[in-house]
């Protein structure tokens, strides 16, 4: 429930959290996230096939705080859910929840991209 | 006649997440301080080992390193500066900020942080430091206080003593050398120093404290330089250096 509650994209946390709304400040660290974003998905794609759940947590773990320092509120909470889910060893929600990681990561980099050519335009 | 420009404090941060180590730099030098940051466990122990001293460290719990985790570079900072540290977690849990305050950081903060609240505290701290007499801040570091006894190379492990010869300790050994040398000489509490190397609560009857303690115990007898641990008797150890009193010259 809390998932689908949580913005997909919140265009307020980073310059809140920057104390800035310089806008190439801004871009610079939008790009850095959208690199680690597609390095995730790799990342997990490639666990996935290895059933590695170490590595699921590491990612999860690595990733959450990035996501909800820039505003990608639903994916910060997915990934504290995949995280969490890997430390209580709950397998039976592993599998939906990193679906719901591979999903969320790709509405946040539509709408991250979508905020980006927003200001070239 | 002018003023001399106060200096800025000097920030040290290690965290692998580098967005949030940018972030944390831009509110920082926002704020007037200086900053170095650092991405990478093995560069910040290099820096800790040859260059300027920070005014305050912040370090992530969780690091994506398989040599040294956060309590690691917590320890190894408080057994080589009198310098505050700020433990940096993203998890709330008891266990995780029982170890982060037994490892010796002064401070935690759970991710993602408020600057606002990150400058308190670090300045919180700061004060402390500057102005307690228990936290003798500018007094001397204490590697300079057990130079003439050992020195320490932390990325081999190796202890050398003022006789020449040295020893190789395992990762564990080594971090319960640093929880000694912080503790200088108080006695080391069992629990606490599980607690510092391990990241969770001690159940009463594990051995593991003792059991390290033993082995580092045979390694410094082995060095043959008056270096030794004793045991106390109610729960802890204490380490011996050969006719000095390690904690002569801080305040009591």
């Amino acid at each position: 429930m809390f998932l689908h509650e949580a913005l997909i994209f919140d265009s307020e946390q980073l310059p809140a959290a920057l104390e800035t709304r310089e806008e190439e400040v801004l871009q610079d660290f939008y790009a850095l996230f959208l690199e680690q974003l597609v390095e995730l998905q790799r990342a997990l794609a490639t666990a996935t096939a290895q059933r590695d759940k170490a590595n699921f947590r590491l990612l999860a773990h690595k990733l959450k705080s990035s996501s909800l320092l820039v505003g990608a509120m639903r994916l910060g909470a997915a990934l504290a859910a995949l995280e969490e889910s890997c430390l209580s060893c709950a397998d039976a929600d592993i599998d939906a929840l990193i679906a719901r990681v591979i999903e969320t990561s790709s509405l946040t980099s539509t709408a991250i991209r979508a905020r980006l050519q927003q200001t070239v335009l | 006649m002018k003023k001399a420009p106060l200096k800025k404090p000097l920030v040290c941060i290690l965290d692998d997440d580098e967005i949030l180590t940018r972030m944390l730099v831009s509110q920082l030098e926002r704020r007037q301080y200086r900053c170095l940051p650092f991405l990478k466990t093995e560069d910040f122990l290099v820096h800790l080992d040859n260059q300027e001293k920070a005014d305050i460290y912040i370090v992530d719990f969780f690091l994506d390193s398989k040599k040294s985790s956060g309590l690691d570079v917590c320890r190894k900072i408080k057994s080589r500066h009198r310098a505050p540290v700020i433990m940096l977690t993203s998890n709330k849990g008891t266990d995780t900020i029982v170890s982060c305050l037994n490892a010796g950081a002064d401070q935690y903060i759970v991710k993602p942080c408020n600057s606002n609240e990150l400058v308190a505290r670090m300045e919180a701290t700061m004060r402390l430091y500057g102005a307690a007499p228990e936290f003798p801040g500018p007094g001397p570091d204490l590697a300079d206080r057990y130079r003439e006894h050992f020195s320490v190379n932390w990325l081999l492990r190796t202890l050398t003593v003022n006789n020449g010869t040295n020893v190789r300790l395992t990762e564990k050994e080594l971090a319960l050398f640093e929880l000694f040398v912080v503790a200088a000489d108080s006695t080391l509490n069992r629990r606490l120093a599980y607690g510092a190397i391990y990241g969770i609560e001690m159940d009463p009857l594990n051995r593991a404290v003792d059991i390290l303690a033993s082995r580092l115990r045979r390694k410094l007898q082995g060095l043959d330089a008056g270096i030794d641990i004793v045991t106390i008797r109610g729960g802890g150890y204490m380490l011996v250096l050969p006719q000095s009193e390690v904690g002569a010259d801080v305040p009591s």
